[in-house]
């Protein structure tokens, strides 16, 4: 039994070094993060805390990448993506949202300016 | 034994596994899938769902083969933020399509801002004409009507200048005719101041030749001529000798100068004699020398004669020269005029 447990053990350490690093995993973590903060999700609220979150994971897979494990590297990866591609999408959904908040606040005191004439009020 | 316990290590194991708990990872995936699989995201954001159900399913899949690998919690943590990233992709599109419809009825809003404006100022700028044209058509109305009071004005000055022309006409046409008239009547003034100056010389002159035999003197009530008896009838005769008619003519020559004047013819007579024989006697010779001197041309009508009888003697009857001197005819030349000639006893 012993012996069973550790050759299954070594055999996934095995795996696990023997496996390619997730060069590519980091690259597209990268590439989000890159993206994110190029849309200025630093100064996102909400936005901000994933973008720390997914450099933390980049951070934390390149180091599972340095120290061989790259199966693990590639998971903490994908949450690296994942969390980047998440401020990506909010640092592009609450200005946006803001913009159209806006938007509507303009037709609002436009239409409180304008005598009604049988028009309809704001319909978001 | 060891063979014996293989299986049912594993089988423990097995068992362990799905005693074991689920990772809370997984439990939130799942929860925020369900949400937004129940929301507007799965129409919204269909393909992000899509790639979250996948992440989702491949997290199900990794606790499967292993509950306890971080690998499916970490695929699980992934399968989450895809949810979250599908809804959020949801509420961008919302607010896409909020901001496309805002901006929509914004330009609806101002076209019809800009239309109303475009009305308002239509109509403002037709009241502004429609003012402009009224104070136009008020000020022409104004002007028109002062015109035709200026010409009413104006055709009453020109009757009011004609009519004092035409008064100024009938007042020179008056005083031109005024003045005719005054100068004919200076002319007659003048042609009468010389009549009466030719009456006057002329009278002056009878006067001279008529005081060679009568006396003459200017008493209160006229100038009398006193012709002597003995010169103009015979004693107890009433008819004119050939002396008393030319000393007559000379006496109508005289009263002929003073045609306006009434003349009196008194006979007198001295008293021999009885005192109606002499009055008669004074009254035939009064008519007699008033019939000559009017067929002397001395107007009748203002001769009276009349006869005084022995009455009024102006000298004594005692002597002869008192009754010649009494014996007299006075012609007396009144002042003013009327009268008749009809005799009278006085």
């Amino acid at each position: 039994m012993r012996t069973m447990l550790c050759a299954a053990v070594l055999a996934g350490l095995a795996g696990c070094a023997t496996s390619r690093a997730p060069l590519n995993k980091m690259a597209d973590a990268r590439g989000e993060i890159r993206a994110a903060e190029q849309l200025d999700a630093d100064h996102v609220s909400t936005a901000s805390s994933y973008l720390s979150l997914a450099r933390e994971e980049e951070d934390r897979g390149r180091r599972l990448i340095n120290s061989g494990q790259h199966r693990r590297a590639a998971f903490v990866l994908e949450r690296a993506q994942a969390d980047a591609e998440l401020a990506l999408a909010l640092a592009t959904e609450i200005p946006a949202r803001a913009e159209a908040e806006r938007a509507i606040d303009r037709v609002k005191q436009l239409q409180s300016q304008v005598p009604a004439t049988g028009g309809s009020g704001v319909t978001p | 034994m060891k063979r014996a316990l293989l299986p049912l290590t594993a089988a423990l194991g097995l068992l362990m596994g799905c005693l074991a708990a689920v990772p809370p990872e997984l439990i939130d995936a799942r929860l925020a899938f369900d949400r937004a699989n129940n929301s507007q995201t799965r129409v919204l954001a269909p393909g992000e769902l899509a790639v979250a159900q996948r992440a989702l399913n491949r997290a199900e899949s990794e606790y499967q083969r292993n509950p306890w690998s971080l690998n499916a919690r970490d695929t699980a943590y992934v399968a989450q933020r895809r949810v979250q990233i599908a809804e959020s992709r949801a509420r961008l599109e919302l607010a896409r399509r909020d901001k496309a419809n805002a901006d929509q009825q914004l330009a609806a809003t101002q076209a019809q801002a800009a239309g109303e404006l475009s009305q308002a100022r239509a109509k403002l700028q037709a009241e502004e004409d429609a003012k402009r044209q009224a104070e136009a058509a008020r000020q022409r109305d104004a002007a028109d009507q002062a015109e035709r009071a200026r010409q009413v004005e104006a055709d009453r000055v020109a009757r009011e200048a004609q009519a004092q022309r035409d008064q100024l006409a009938r007042t020179q046409a008056q005083l031109d005719e005024q003045r005719a008239q005054l100068q004919a009547r200076n002319q007659e003034l003048e042609e009468a101041r010389k009549q009466q100056a030719q009456a006057e010389a002329d009278r002056q002159a009878a006067m001279q030749e008529v005081q060679r035999f009568a006396k003459v003197q200017e008493e209160q009530r006229g100038t009398v001529i006193t012709l002597p008896g003995g010169l103009l009838f015979a004693p107890g005769r009433s008819d004119l000798s050939a002396d008393a008619q030319r000393a007559l003519e000379q006496v109508a020559t005289a009263l002929k100068t003073v045609s306006d004047q009434h003349v009196v013819i008194e006979g007198h007579t001295d008293a021999k004699g009885s005192e109606d024989t002499n009055y008669e006697l004074s009254v035939l010779r009064a008519n007699a020398v008033r019939d000559f001197l009017s067929s002397r041309g001395v107007e009748r009508d203002r001769i009276e004669a009349v006869g005084f009888g022995e009455t009024r003697p102006v000298a004594s009857n005692a002597s002869a020269e008192g009754r010649a001197t009494n014996r007299r005819v006075e012609i007396v030349v009144q002042r003013g005029v009327g009268g008749s000639g009809t005799q009278q006893r006085r």
